[in-house]
């Protein structure tokens, strides 16, 4: 996969993380009741008076939320939008523009993938200057209210401090979403015009293609299609596109730098199929780019992942080759064995879906124990296996790119090939010194007699099928993970994608907003922005902090990092055993503790970036993926609320 | 606390006392004060700077919290914000968003109360009228000056047509036809019904219109009654007649001076406030600690 770690499904996400949440929710609302109980009894010094107080302002917290004026909040809503845009919320937009028209000038469109490029630095741009918006507008708005004192002559309205803090919130976030769409226009626009190009092709770049006499007649009457010229265009955004033409005219474009053009033969009275040599008047006209833009649409393998070692067992992991990204989950390489194969299984493969064949995209390391001619590329193959019969057919045969994404189709019917029975010994989980379970039990060979297959007929069993990747070289390692190779089916739209790219910066900016609006209950504008800077920070960084609350980084926690940079010991070496390191230890052990706990509380803004990974990538975002983050930034926002709306209620304003 | 609904605002033994970041003691802004305002009446909150005239009106409000003593206001504590449906708010200095001009002022306040669209826009014309913005309702705060803030200020306050109103030296800032125009407002509220609660330390303004006055000095209450009441010297007696005769004036001169009282005037023997307020002040300083003479209440 392109992304480090799964995005859970809905009802994963539901179980496992709605649980988690609802434990924190429910730990939080018994702590916050404890802590204000007991205040209250201390401020009253008295219990009859102190538990009176206290459940009044129960009944005043609920009576808030439930009385809540959606009228009110939108008041105060529309007055956060004007305030901004008396502020600062054109200058951002100026600056994006100003951006935008000189960055045509330093971006490199001759690049390998001008895409990503381009995508990369609207993206980035647009995650910069809104988060800058939002963390300016949050931090500062109601700390500019108290200091000014206009708070006065709204808390002295019936406004409740719930709609004061929805207000907010809701009104920066519609300015928010209102220029972040404006950006993400502006740079759809960007993207597809500075990136928009075709070439120029001309009968001088086209060779015609050889055939023997009889081979001409032979074509000819057989009506069939055939090659009539091959060539390249002329270089234009740094590339070059090879292309062929048939023998009805029709030219096909390779794509190059991710894109492709259409052609055509420009006039009507050159048609290079009855002119085979090519006709000195004959002019193409070719399209601008298309598909600068991609919204492919991953089909994922079910997990596991299998690895198939050269006893033919399956294992889940396959040898390590020490690559750093074997780090990602489910990684193994595999060295060219016939029984060596790393198994990926795919369900609910219908052939409605796949009306050509089944396309396959893949992303492979290599990793070669002998240098070896390194202009030779290590080939590999795919088959494609019935899980039920075992009935396998080798399907495709290729030269591996490393780390680039290599497309193949695998088509509906194979004519005059030979296929056999592949059984699987899978460890039982319960008996792994033991027995194996063998799939398909007894081998049915009457299923190999035949020499013609249909793709769905033949191997794909209750909408499952298996497809096996091969290393075809000795001693060499092809490496792959679970996501590494993909179904793909057809394309969704690029236009809404686009927009669905922004969809991870979108909960970046809600956030921040609603952190904001949360620290500026208490602090002063200018340290409400610094904290939320903090905030943001912790945020990016989520995961190292978590590495190093759960002390999975080396050198140990901050207090042992800090101690070995004193002594300047290695990193891998243990400390020696002593009263003072068992106490280091110790103290990072706590402070761990601390930053698992508050590690609970920080937005995991890392897992916002796969929006724009995949809107880099050409990928399209599934409903789910926004489903399950858009629900785990409403799980963010809405204890941000109830805690804001808490610590403004019982604010002296007037302070 | 007594739910009579003739009693507007009441509070008993109100203290308030600030402190800093640390909890430390800063001052003692309200000590003790108790006070009753009845429906319909102009209270007179006097007193000189920093005696504690903002402090109790940010209390009543709910924008500061008492260190110590009880408020019920429209028979509600200061902390529920419903209470705030019946009531307008003129702060000291008016705090409004500079970047909003007196229509869209006027529209967003109005929006905070249940109000129907076109009521709100017809109040919001009559205020501008009435506090006579017509010229500038359409030009941003921030270009308006100290006195035009002050009126725009006073018809938002005003939006929700308030039983209770709280004005903070309302007058500050304004031009005398402004004044005379509050002064009158004032009097126009009261015959609507309305209570108005405010404070000031231009006695003149507060003679005119308030019909109840309470003295604070050093966040002490050190005088309340009806203002007539407070007036009279209480160490002279005026008698007045008509056609009285020579005879029967050589009379009471004779029994005032067998009474080894001395004549000393004759005529009008009421002081002014400013007096009243200035002696006061010399006294508590004289004799602090010495509490209000006249009961909470006007009897
Ligand atoms: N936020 C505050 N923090 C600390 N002390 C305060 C604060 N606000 C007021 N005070 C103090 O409380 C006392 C009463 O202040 P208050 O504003 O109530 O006076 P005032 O009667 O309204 O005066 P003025 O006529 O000048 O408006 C003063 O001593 C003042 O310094
Ligand atoms: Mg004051």
């Amino acid at each position: 996969m392109i992304f480090d770690k799964p995005v859970p499904t809905p009802a994963e996400f539901l179980t496992h993380n709605g649980l988690i949440w609802l434990l924190t929710i429910g730990v939080l609302i018994v702590a916050a009741t404890a802590v204000s109980f007991l205040t209250t009894l201390v401020r009253y010094g008295n219990f009859s008076k102190g538990y009176q107080a206290f459940i009044q302002g129960i009944g005043a917290v609920f009576e808030d939320f439930f009385f809540l004026s959606w009228k009110r909040v939108w008041a105060i809503a529309r007055l956060a939008v004007k305030e901004s845009l008396r502020r600062r919320v054109l200058f951002i937009f100026a600056v994006f523009l100003v951006i935008l028209m000189f960055a045509g000038w330093f971006l490199d469109r001759n690049a390998v993938d001008p895409t990503g490029i381009y995508l990369a630095f609207v993206l980035s741009m647009s995650t910069y200057l809104i988060l800058l918006l939002a963390l300016f507008l949050s931090a500062f708005s109601l700390p500019n209210d108290i200091k000014n004192k206009t708070i006065y002559t709204i808390v002295t309205k019936p406004v409740r401090s719930s709609e004061i803090v929805l207000g907010r919130i809701l009104g920066f976030a519609i300015v928010g979403t209102a220029l972040l769409c404006c950006m993400a226009v502006l740079s759809y626009f960007f993207v597809s015009f500075q990136l928009q190009h075709t070439h120029i092709l001309t009968e001088k770049d086209l060779v015609a293609q050889k055939y023997t006499p009889e081979e001409q007649t032979e074509f000819q009457n057989s009506g069939k299609l055939y090659v009539t010229h091959t060539g390249t265009t002329r270089v234009a955004n740094g590339h070059r596109h090879n292309l062929t033409v048939f023998s009805d005219g029709s030219i096909q474009i390779e794509s190059a730098n991710g894109h492709t053009h259409e052609a055509s033969a420009k006039s009507a009275d050159s048609n290079p199929a009855s002119d085979v040599a090519g006709s000195a008047r004959t002019r193409y006209a070719i399209s601008p780019s298309k598909d600068i833009l991609q919204a492919r649409v991953p089909r994922y393998a079910v997990s596991p992942m299998i690895f198939r070692d050269d006893q033919g067992i399956d294992r889940l992991k396959g040898i390590d080759t020490g690559h750093e990204w074997n780090a990602r989950g489910g990684i193994g390489s595999f060295t060219g064995s016939t029984n060596v194969a790393g198994i990926w299984t795919f369900e609910n493969i219908r052939p409605e879906r796949f009306p050509d064949g089944i396309p396959i995209e893949m992303k492979l390391g290599v990793y070669r124990t002998y240098k070896g001619d390194m202009e030779k590329r290590i080939r590999a193959s795919i088959s494609v296996r019935n899980p039920k019969t075992g009935l396998s057919i080798e399907a495709l045969i290729f030269p591996t790119d490393e780390f680039i994404t290599k497309s193949a189709l695998i088509p509906l019917e194979f004519h005059d090939v030979a296929a056999k029975i592949e059984q699987r010994n899978g460890i039982d989980e319960n008996n792994p010194a033991g027995a194996h379970l063998v799939t398909p039990e007894k081998k049915d060979e009457s299923l190999t007699l035949k020499r013609d297959f249909n793709l769905f007929e033949d191997f794909v069993a209750d909408g499952k099928v298996e497809i096996w990747l091969r290393c075809l070289d000795e001693q060499q390692f092809v490496e792959a993970s679970l996501y590494d190779l993909y179904l793909r089916e057809s394309d969704a739209p690029v236009v809404p994608n686009f927009f669905k790219g922004y969809f991870g910066i979108w909960m970046q900016m809600i956030l921040v907003i609603s952190f904001g609006v949360l620290l500026s209950t208490f602090l002063g504008g200018p340290v409400a922005m610094v904290s939320l800077f903090g905030v943001i920070i912790a945020g990016f960084s989520k995961s190292l902090l978590m590495d190093i609350a759960f002390g999975k980084n080396l050198g140990g926690g901050a207090f042992e990092s800090l101690i070995r940079m004193l002594t300047q010991s290695n990193l891998m070496v243990d400390m020696n055993k002593s009263w003072g390191t068992a106490f280091v230890i110790m103290l990072d052990k706590i402070s761990g503790g601390l930053l698992v706990v508050m590690g609970q509380i920080i937005p995991p803004f890392s897992d916002f970036a796969y929006y724009e990974q995949a809107l880099q990538k050409g990928f399209n975002v599934p409903l789910s993926w926004m489903f399950v983050h858009g629900l785990a930034t409403f799980g963010y926002v809405l204890p941000i609320f109830v805690v804001g709306y808490i610590i403004l209620k019982n604010r002296e304003v007037a302070k | 606390m007594v739910n009579n609904p003739d009693i507007v605002v009441e509070t008993k033994n109100l203290t308030k006392i600030y402190r800093d970041f640390w909890g430390r003691q800063k001052v003692r802004a309200l000590k003790a004060l108790d006070l009753q305002i009845q429906r319909g009446e102009i209270f007179g909150l006097l007193g000189p700077n920093g005696s504690g005239k903002t402090t109790t009106i940010k209390l009543l409000l709910g924008l500061l919290f008492p260190t110590s003593g009880e408020i019920s206001i429209l028979e509600k504590t200061a902390s529920d914000v419903e209470k705030n449906e019946k009531i307008g708010y003129l702060p000291e200095e008016s705090y409004l968003y500079r970047f909003l001009n007196a229509e869209e002022t006027l529209d967003f306040y109005g929006r905070l109360f249940k109000m129907s669209g076109p009521v709100r826009r017809q109040r919001v014309s009559q205020l501008i009228n009435m506090v006579g913005l017509d010229s500038a309702r359409k030009r941003q705060l921030r270009e308006y000056s100290k006195g035009m803030t002050r009126r725009i200020g006073l018809a938002q306050a005003l939006i929700n047509d308030p039983d209770l109103i709280l004005l903070d030296e309302p007058t500050s800032g304004l031009d005398p036809i402004g004044t005379k125009n509050m002064k009158d407002l004032i009097l126009e509220l009261k015959s609507q019904g309305k209570t108005v609660i405010m404070s000031s330390h231009l006695l003149a303004d507060v003679q005119d219109v308030c019909d109840r006055v309470g003295i604070l000095y050093q966040g002490e209450l050190k005088e309340l009654g009806r203002v007539g009441d407070l007036l009279k010297v209480s160490a002279q007696t005026e008698i007045r007649a008509e056609n009285l005769s020579e005879d029967a004036k050589k009379k009471i001169e004779q029994i005032i001076a067998d009474d080894g009282a001395t004549l000393t005037f004759s005529g009008h023997p009421t002081t002014t406030l400013e007096d009243l307020f200035l002696n006061i002040i010399a006294e508590s300083e004289a004799r602090p600690g010495r509490r209000v003479r006249g009961g909470g209440v006007k009897e």
